[in-house]
């Protein structure tokens, strides 16, 4: 008698397609509101995370009304920016990382935040605008452009597939001399120099709902267009030429990934100046965690994103209390050794 | 001692009708031309093949096989036209074409840990909606190619972690679920062993009677493409200098001549084998 003999017909797992797992999409949820709570709750003048929960949620919280104007007008506008401002850094890094097929692809490191840092800086010195305007985020926006096109255009120059490490040279470059030339507007200027370095180094203490409400638009329009691109970024991942034949179009798709990532950054760095890593953080632990497809790293990263910059505010603003650290301090702390960490693990940076 | 160079001009003619006109062809190309870099890498390339017939297009290294397949397929600009079924396929749109005419490279790009089922079901792409959602009508078509493929069990194992034969098949897959009429193949066996070189061609051959599909291969190994192949082409320097059966084209004359290499056509039966022969030196 053979062992094969009696070999039943198999049955499968039936086919899913690859996507968003549920049980991820809910911890992303709960950790949102895990870090908003806490956000919320800690502070000089502690409340009961409890009190906090019911007064959020509406329901009688037995806080004081000065302690919910605190919870209201001053800890959770800034909730909220932390995490939209890390969501969409995030969703960005991943959607570059996707649409370049380089792990070390991020808003940072291509140059992009330092450009739209160049245009708010721009911006904040001529214009003379506070901090909270749109002609700062369209400038922040313009520099963006600017600098991305200029990375993907040295990044590819006698290398026709845009190796990992020669767009992130090119960006490093491109964000060095946007950087340079930042400075020297900013130093040019003494009246507003002040305002212009709280704002370099990512401060999100003085947030109010306008400026959650000056972000929120392109942040919508972003996300928006970056989690529908999900599929077509793994699409896209079989190359050019292979994503051709499929039926997309990939220049096409690459254009408006770049440009709505590039949005969302400049966005994110208009309201919260310069804060490095978390789109190379918070992507590169959510595709370990739940899976390569671009149709969960996106989502997940959105969500993580935002819980982690959260967070790190948190942690930005407790540490040293009654003083702040600069969140973007704190990000590069954590994220400069996890840099390494990926370089050394994805092999040449391919995705 | 060489043999006798051939004396007369090669069979070059503006079109070669492959088969037989009493049906419409089922892939019509005419006139197909590609530039790369203000070179012709390909011009003027006129041929027809029936529906649900196997041409295999043969030539030396460089002769334009790949470049042919690429221009059909719509990934290379090219002057001239194909049509397939009366439709001008590069004037079709993207999505469209997709739906007409697949491609397995000769290297597919299979994305790190990316599973076999979710790389069958990228083959879906030009028929989903705006929102690129798969409906369980996309599923069943990838549960059903794999199935048929044997590959079913592999379905949540990475491509990158099969052999050489599993992943040409799961590229094979990937092909078969675009549902697209015109097969391309390009050297669909050159990284495989023999035993699944032929398991890979008898596939293919067993899916084109079964479905109905018109097959275009560019192929190195000519004893096997004798044996697959309704038709052959014959390319060189970008031209197409001879088509027909098997027989007519796989002589000792024309493929010394294009090839540049002494071979032997010897027959078994109703096989043909073409054996390089070195006892013969170089051809000059």
């Amino acid at each position: 008698m053979t062992l094969r003999a009696e070999v039943p017909t198999a049955t499968f797992e039936p086919l899913r397609a690859p996507g968003l797992a549920r049980w991820w999409f809910a911890a992303g949820l709960l950790c949102v509101a895990v870090v908003a709570l806490a956000g919320a709750a800690v502070g000089p003048v502690p409340l009961a995370p409890l009190d906090v929960a019911r007064e959020l949620v509406g329901l009688p919280s037995g806080l004081s009304a000065t302690e919910a104007t605190i919870v209201w007008q001053f800890r959770l506008p800034r909730v909220v920016l932390a995490l939209l401002v890390g969501g969409l850094l995030a969703t960005a890094g991943g959607a570059y990382q996707g649409t370049f097929r380089n792990a070390l692809a991020d808003p940072y490191l291509l140059g992009v935040a330092a450009g739209a840092g160049l245009g708010a800086t721009f911006a904040i010195v001529n214009a003379g605008a506070g901090q909270t305007s749109t002609v700062v985020t369209l400038a922040a926006f313009a520099g963006a452009m600017a600098a991305m096109g200029i990375t993907w255009m040295l990044g590819a120059a006698g290398d026709r597939t845009r190796g990992p490490a020669s767009l992130v040279l090119a960006g490093v470059a491109v964000a060095s001399f946007f950087t340079a030339v930042q400075t020297f507007v900013q130093q040019r200027d003494q009246e507003n120099i002040r305002q212009v370095y709280s704002w370099i180094l990512g401060r999100l203490s003085s947030a109010g709902w306008d400026d959650v409400l000056l972000l929120l638009p392109y942040a919508v329009v972003s996300t928006l267009v970056l989690l529908l691109s999900g599929r077509l970024l793994d699409v896209a991942g079989v190359g050019d030429d292979e994503a051709r034949t499929l039926g997309i179009d990939p220049r096409r798709l690459r254009v408006v990934v770049v440009v709505a990532a590039s949005m969302g950054t400049a966005a994110a760095v208009a309201t919260s100046g310069l804060i490095a890593f978390v789109g190379i953080i918070v992507p590169h632990t959510v595709r370990l965690l739940a899976g390569s497809s671009y149709r969960s790293i996106l989502p997940l990263s959105l969500l993580f994103g935002g819980a982690f910059l959260a967070a790190t505010d948190l942690l930005a603003r407790t540490v040293l209390a009654p003083a702040e650290l600069p969140i973007g301090v704190v990000t590069a702390f954590f994220g400069a050794p996890f840099f390494v960490l990926v370089l050394r693990t994805s092999r040449a940076g391919a995705v | 001692m060489n043999p006798p160079q051939q004396a007369h001009t090669p069979p070059a003619r503006d079109s070669v009708a492959l088969d037989g006109a009493t049906r419409a062809p089922r892939l019509e190309v005419r006139g197909l031309g590609v530039e790369l870099g203000g070179v012709d890498v390909l011009s003027g390339v006129s041929l027809a093949v029936d529906a649900g017939r196997w041409l295999t297009v043969l030539g030396p290294n460089g002769a334009g096989k790949s470049t042919f397949l690429r221009a059909v397929a719509g990934v290379v600009a090219a002057r001239g036209g194909v049509w397939s079924d009366g439709e001008e396929l590069h004037r079709l749109a993207r999505r469209a074409r997709a739906r007409r005419v697949a491609l397995v490279p000769q290297e597919p790009t299979f994305p790190p840990s990316m599973t076999v089922g979710s790389y069958a079901l990228l083959g879906r792409t030009a028929h989903l909606g705006i929102l690129g959602r798969e409906r369980r009508g996309d599923l069943a078509v990838v549960e059903e190619v794999l199935v048929r493929l044997g590959l079913r069990d592999l379905a949540d194992r990475p491509v990158a972690a099969l052999s050489g034969g599993e992943r040409q098949r799961v590229a094979i897959a990937r092909a078969l679920v675009q549902d697209a009429s015109l097969l391309l193949l390009d050297e669909p066996t050159s990284s495989l062993d023999v035993g699944h070189q032929l398991e890979v061609l008898e596939l293919v051959d067993e899916l084109r009677r079964e479905r109905g599909l018109t097959v275009v291969a560019a192929m190195h190994d000519l004893t096997l493409a004798a044996q697959f192949a309704d038709e052959v082409a014959l390319l060189e320097s970008g031209r197409l200098v001879m088509a027909g059966t098997p027989e007519e084209v796989l002589t000792e004359r024309t493929l010394s001549r294009y090839y540049r290499a002494n071979v032997r056509v010897v027959r078994d039966g109703d096989l043909l084998l073409v054996v390089p022969d070195r006892r013969a030196g170089p051809t000059s």
